[in-house]
C-alpha cells in the first residue's frame, strides 16, 4: 500500500548537521509558507511548513540541527522522539557535500532506525569549488538503495529532482528502504544477536521499535530506551553482562565502539564515492579565519560587527518607528474619533475603549516591526554567512568567566536597544540552558525606552551632570546582569554539566538574499501572532483601570485618574515602595502603566503631576492631507532610515578619539527637535521626589518587570513559566535595590 | 586499544604546532566527552590538522579533512595524538 492512498496528512521531516544548509533547503521547499510552533509537551521549537506536492498537501518538518541521534541534547532528543514517535513519511537528511564524511554518520543512525530516507547532498557547489565530487550513484548503492539528490539550497537547485524523489518513496517506489542495520564485528555482533533475541522475545517492546536497532541502542547504554526496558529486569541485566565482557575484552566502552565501527564503515564508503581533485590545502575559509577568528584581531572586528547590529536594530529602525507611531496617534486616532462621532457615540465609553485602549495597544505591536525586521535581517546576515560561530569563537573565553557561551554577547548587546529582539537573538545560541539563561538577563540592559526616564529625571535633579546619572543606571543594570547571570549558572543551574568547548566551524558563504528576506519576514510575523495577543490584553487591562471609578463622581470611562480603580491600586502599592523613598501613589501608577511600554512612565507622570490630560480634541484635517501625510511620512521615514544606513559609517569612525566627521543630514532635521518642553514637570518632579528618592526611582525602572512586549516576547519563546520567574525575580531585584539605594544613601546622609 | 602498539612518540594535541597532521590515539576523558567528541567525528584513528593555534586560546583543528572544528584548551589537552607521516592525507583517487 502506498502512503498516499491513506488519509493521513503526508508529513517529511527534515533532519542533519546543524551548518549542513538544512534551513536554506527548508526556505526553499516552503518559501513563506512555514511557522514556529512548539511541538507539544516539547521545549524545542520546530519549524513547520507547507508545500503542495502534485495536489497532495504536505507538512515539512525542520527538526533541529543534530549531530547524532544519542539522547544527550534537548535538540538530539527532540529529533529522536519526532521520528519514533511521529512517524515522518520520509525524512530528507540533508548533508553538507563538502563534508561528507561527518555528515553521513548521522545519515547511517537515521538509516539504522529503519527510516525513510532521502540523502540531500546540499552545498554542491562549495563541495565543487573544493575539488570534492561524489559519486551519488555509488553512494545510493552502498547505502542499500538510497534516492541521493545533488542539491544547492539557497540557488534552488536539485529541488525539482527533490520533488520527485520525494513522490517516488511516497508511492513505495524504489526509494522505500526500510531499516539498513549496522553491520558489526565478531565481538559486537555476537553480544548484539544475543540482545535481539531478548528483545524479540518481549512483544511489548518488540512493537515499540524495531528489534535489532533496539539491541544496538542498549549497547550504547542510550538512556532513554534503558529506561523502556526499566520493566523487564532480566534484559538490564543481560545489558549490563554484555557491556562489561565487552570492556573486558576490548578495553573500550561498547558505545565507543560502535561509533568506531560506523566511521569505519563511512570511512569504506567515502573511499569508494568521494574524489579529490587537489591536495587539501588551506581553504578559502581557512585564510579568512586567520584574521577573523585570531586571537588579537578578531576581537575588535567582532565588537565592531556587534556595532553595525546595534546600530541598525536601535537607529535605522527609528525613522519607520516613529512613521507608525505617528500614522497611529495622528490619522487613525482621528478617523476613529470622526467614525464614532458619525455613529453618535463620541465621548462614550466604547470610543474610550477602542480609542484609548484597542489602537493604542496595537500601535505598541506595530512599531515592534521595524525593530525585528532589521534585528532578523541582521542575524541571518551573521548566521548565514557562518560569522556567528567565529563570534563565538572569539568571544568564548570572556563569556565563560560569566558562565555564559561565547554567542551570548550579540542578544545582551542588542538588549541595550530594545528587550524584544535581544529575546528573539536568544534563538543564535545551540542549547536550550544557554539560551534561557540569556534571555533572562538580556533585560537588564538598559533598552533605549528606559533612556527618556533617566534622563528627564538627570536633568531635573542633576542639571548638568544628569549624564552621569544615566551612565550609573547603564553600570548598575550590567552589573545586575553580571550577579544574576553568576546566580543562575552556578547555584540554579550548578548541575548542568558544563558542555566541553567543541564546535564545528562552517565554511565562510555569501549570505543568500532569499534567505535573509523569508527569515525576516517569517520570524516578525511570528511575533505578532503570538505576542501581540498578551500587549493587546494588558493595554486593555490598564484602559480599564483607568476607565473604572471607585470614588468620587466620576463615571465609566469619565473619571479622574486619581478616582479610578487605577488610583485605588496604586495608593495600595504604595506603601510597598515607601522603603525606597518614593511610596505615592503617582509614582506607583507610573511604574504600573510603565508596564505597557517604559517610556510610557514619563507620559504618566505629566499625567498625574500636572494634570494635563491630552487634548483629544480632533485636529480637522480633511481625509486627502491625512493620506498624503501618511505617504509623505513614509517616504521621509524611508529617506532618514537610508540616511541612518550611511550614517552608521560616520558614527563609527567618530568613536576614534579626536575625529568628527560630519554625519549626512538630508532633511535638515533638527536631533533635538523632539525634545518638549519639560520645565513643568521638572518642577513638579522636584517637588514630589528627593534626589536621593530619583535614584532609587530610576534603580526601580531600570531593574523591575520589562514591558508586556518584552514579556510576551519571554513567554512566547520560553513558556509562562519561564516568563513568570523573570517577571517575579527582577521586580524583587528591583524593589530591594531600589531600597538599599535610598536606605544606605540615607545613612551616609545624601 | 590502539594507544599500545603505536611506535611513534605521543603528545597531546595542544602541544602540536600549526599545520602539523597528527592522528588521535587516545581520549583521557569519561563517557560523555567521548560521546560528543565522536557525534563531532573525533575518534580514535581519526586524522588531524592544527590550522590556527595560539598561545594558551582555542585551538581550530581540520578533522576528516573537510570539517573545521574549534576546540578549547582545556580538551586539546585530554586529547592524545602521534604526528601522522602516513599518506593518507593525500588524495584517494
Amino acid at each position: 500500500m502506498t502512503v498516499l492512498m491513506t488519509t493521513q496528512k503526508i508529513r517529511i521531516a527534515l533532519a542533519g548537521n546543524p551548518n549542513a544548509g538544512k534551513s536554506t533547503v527548508f526556505n526553499a521547499l516552503t518559501g513563506a509558507h512555514q511557522h514556529t510552533g512548539n511541538w507539544p509537551g516539547k521545549t524545542v521549537a520546530l519549524q513547520t511548513g507547507s508545500l503542495s506536492l502534485n495536489g497532495h498537501h504536505i507538512e515539512l518538518i525542520d527538526l533541529p540541527g543534530t549531530y547524532s541521534l544519542s539522547a544527550f541534547s534537548a535538540e538530539e532528543i527532540v529529533t529522536r522522539d519526532f521520528i519514533l514517535d511521529e512517524c515522518p513519511d520520509v525524512i530528507v537528511a540533508v548533508a553538507d557535500a563538502s563534508n561528507l564524511e561527518r555528515n553521513l554518520y548521522l545519515v547511517l543512525q537515521l538509516l539504522e532506525m529503519g527510516s525513510p530516507v532521502i540523502l540531500a547532498l546540499n552545498m554542491w557547489d562549495i563541495a565543487e569549488s573544493r575539488g570534492i565530487t561524489v559519486d551519488q550513484q555509488r553512494l545510493s548503492a552502498l547505502l542499500g538503495g538510497v534516492p541521493v539528490i545533488r542539491m544547492i539550497g539557497n540557488r534552488q537547485v536539485g529541488l525539482s529532482d527533490l520533488k520527485r524523489a520525494v513522490e517516488d518513496v511516497l508511492h513505495g517506489g524504489t526509494g522505500a528502504v526500510r531499516s539498513l542495520g549496522l553491520p558489526l564485528d565478531d565481538m559486537l555482533a555476537k553480544e548484539h544477536a544475543a540482545l535481539v533475541e531478548l528483545v524479540q522475545n518481549e512483544p511489548a517492546l518488540y512493537a515499540m521499535f524495531d528489534a535489532p536497532w533496539m539491541a544496538l541502542k542498549l549497547l550504547e547504554l542510550d538512556e532513554d530506551i534503558l529506561s523502556r526496558v526499566e520493566p523487564y529486569p532480566h534484559i538490564t541485566a543481560a545489558v549490563e553482562a554484555a557491556c562489561e565482557r565487552i570492556s573486558q575484552q576490548t578495553g573500550e566502552d561498547p558505545d565507543t565502539l560502535i561509533a568506531d565501527r560506523r566511521y569505519q564503515i563511512i570511512g569504506e564508503i567515502a573511499e569508494q564515492v568521494i574524489t579529490r581533485g587537489k591536495q587539501d590545502a588551506g581553504t578559502r575559509s581557512d585564510r579568512i579565519d586567520a584574521v577573523l577568528a585570531h586571537p588579537v584581531w578578531g576581537v575588535p572586528i567582532f565588537l565592531l560587527l556587534m556595532w553595525f547590529v546595534f546600530q541598525l536594530t536601535a537607529n535605522a529602525s527609528a525613522p519607520l518607528v516613529d512613521w507608525i507611531d505617528a500614522v497611529i496617534g495622528g490619522p487613525i486616532v482621528n478617523w476613529t474619533h470622526a467614525a464614532f462621532k458619525a455613529l453618535g457615540l463620541e465621548g462614550t465609553w466604547l470610543a474610550s475603549a477602542v480609542i484609548d485602549g484597542a489602537i493604542a495597544g496595537v500601535g505598541g505591536v506595530l512599531v515592534f516591526i521595524p525593530v525585528l525586521l532589521s534585528l532578523f535581517m541582521a542575524i541571518s546576515i551573521l548566521e548565514d554567512s557562518g560569522y556567528m560561530a567565529r563570534a563565538a569563537f572569539v568571544m568564548d573565553r570572556f563569556m565563560q568567566k560569566l558562565g555564559l557561551h561565547g554567542k551570548s554577547f550579540l542578544p545582551l548587546l542588542v538588549g541595550f536597544g530594545c528587550t524584544v529582539p535581544a529575546v528573539y537573538a536568544t534563538r543564535t545560541l545551540e542549547h536550550e540552558d544557554d539560551r534561557k539563561i540569556t534571555a533572562f538577563l538580556t533585560t537588564f540592559m538598559s533598552c533605549g525606552a528606559r533612556l527618556p526616564i533617566y534622563v528627564i529625571f538627570g536633568t531635573a535633579f542633576f542639571g548638568s551632570a544628569s549624564g552621569t546619572l544615566v551612565f550609573a543606571m547603564y553600570l548598575a543594570g550590567i552589573a545586575v546582569a553580571v550577579l544574576t547571570s553568576l546566580l543562575l549558572t552556578r547555584v540554579v543551574y550548578r548541575n548542568k554539566p558544563v558542555p566541553p568547548f567543541v564546535m564545528e566551524l562552517p565554511p565562510y558563504r555569501m549570505p543568500n538574499r532569499h534567505t535573509i528576506a523569508v527569515e525576516m519576514w517569517t520570524q516578525t510575523r511570528d511575533f505578532l501572532r503570538r505576542a501581540a495577543t498578551l500587549i493587546l490584553v494588558a493595554s486593555l487591562v490598564i484602559w480599564l483601570l483607568l476607565a473604572l471609578p471607585v470614588r468620587g463622581k466620576g463615571e465609566f470611562a469619565n473619571v479622574t485618574p486619581e478616582d479610578s480603580l487605577f488610583g485605588s491600586v496604586s495608593a495600595a502599592m504604595a506603601p510597598v515602595l515607601a522603603p525606597a523613598g518614593f511610596g505615592t501613589w503617582q509614582a506607583a501608577g507610573a511604574l504600573i502603566t510603565g508596564l505597557s511600554a517604559k517610556e510610557v512612565v514619563i507620559s504618566t507622570m505629566s499625567q498625574l503631576y500636572l494634570d494635563t490630560s491630552e487634548d483629544e480634541a480632533a485636529t480637522s484635517t480633511s481625509f486627502a492631507d491625512d493620506v498624503k501625510g501618511i505617504v509623505s511620512g513614509l517616504g521621509e521615514a524611508l529617506v532618514l532610515t537610508g540616511q541612518e544606513f550611511v550614517n552608521i559609517v560616520p558614527r563609527t569612525v567618530n568613536l576614534l578619539p579626536g575625529v568628527n566627521v560630519p554625519e549626512l543630514n538630508i532633511l535638515g532635521a533638527d536631533a533635538d527637535e523632539a525634545e518638549e518642553d519639560t520645565s513643568q514637570l521638572n518642577s513638579a518632579l522636584r517637588s514630589a521626589f528627593t534626589p536621593l528618592a530619583a535614584v532609587a526611582f530610576n534603580v526601580f525602572v531600570l531593574l523591575y518587570v520589562p514591558c508586556v512586549a518584552a514579556v510576551s516576547a519571554m513567554r512566547h519563546e520560553y513558556g509562562t513559566r519561564w516568563m513568570l520567574t523573570q517577571a517575579a525575580y527582577t521586580l524583587a531585584v528591583a524593589w530591594l535595590a531600589a531600597v538599599i539605594v535610598y536606605q544606605v544613601g540615607r545613612l551616609l546622609g545624601a | 586499544m590502539t594507544a599500545i602498539a603505536e611506535p611513534h612518540p605521543t603528545l597531546m594535541l595542544s602541544m602540536a604546532a600549526p599545520n602539523q597532521r597528527v592522528r588521535l590515539v587516545e581520549i583521557r576523558g569519561g563517557r560523555r566527552l567521548r560521546k560528543r567528541l565522536a557525534d563531532l567525528g573525533l575518534t580514535l584513528g581519526t586524522s588531524l590538522r592544527v590550522i590556527q593555534a595560539y598561545g594558551s586560546g582555542p585551538m581550530i583543528i581540520a578533522v576528516r579533512q573537510d570539517t573545521r572544528m574549534a576546540l578549547g584548551r582545556g580538551i586539546a589537552h585530554k586529547l592524545i595524538v602521534t604526528p601522522d607521516d602516513t599518506e593518507t592525507l593525500l588524495p584517494r583517487s
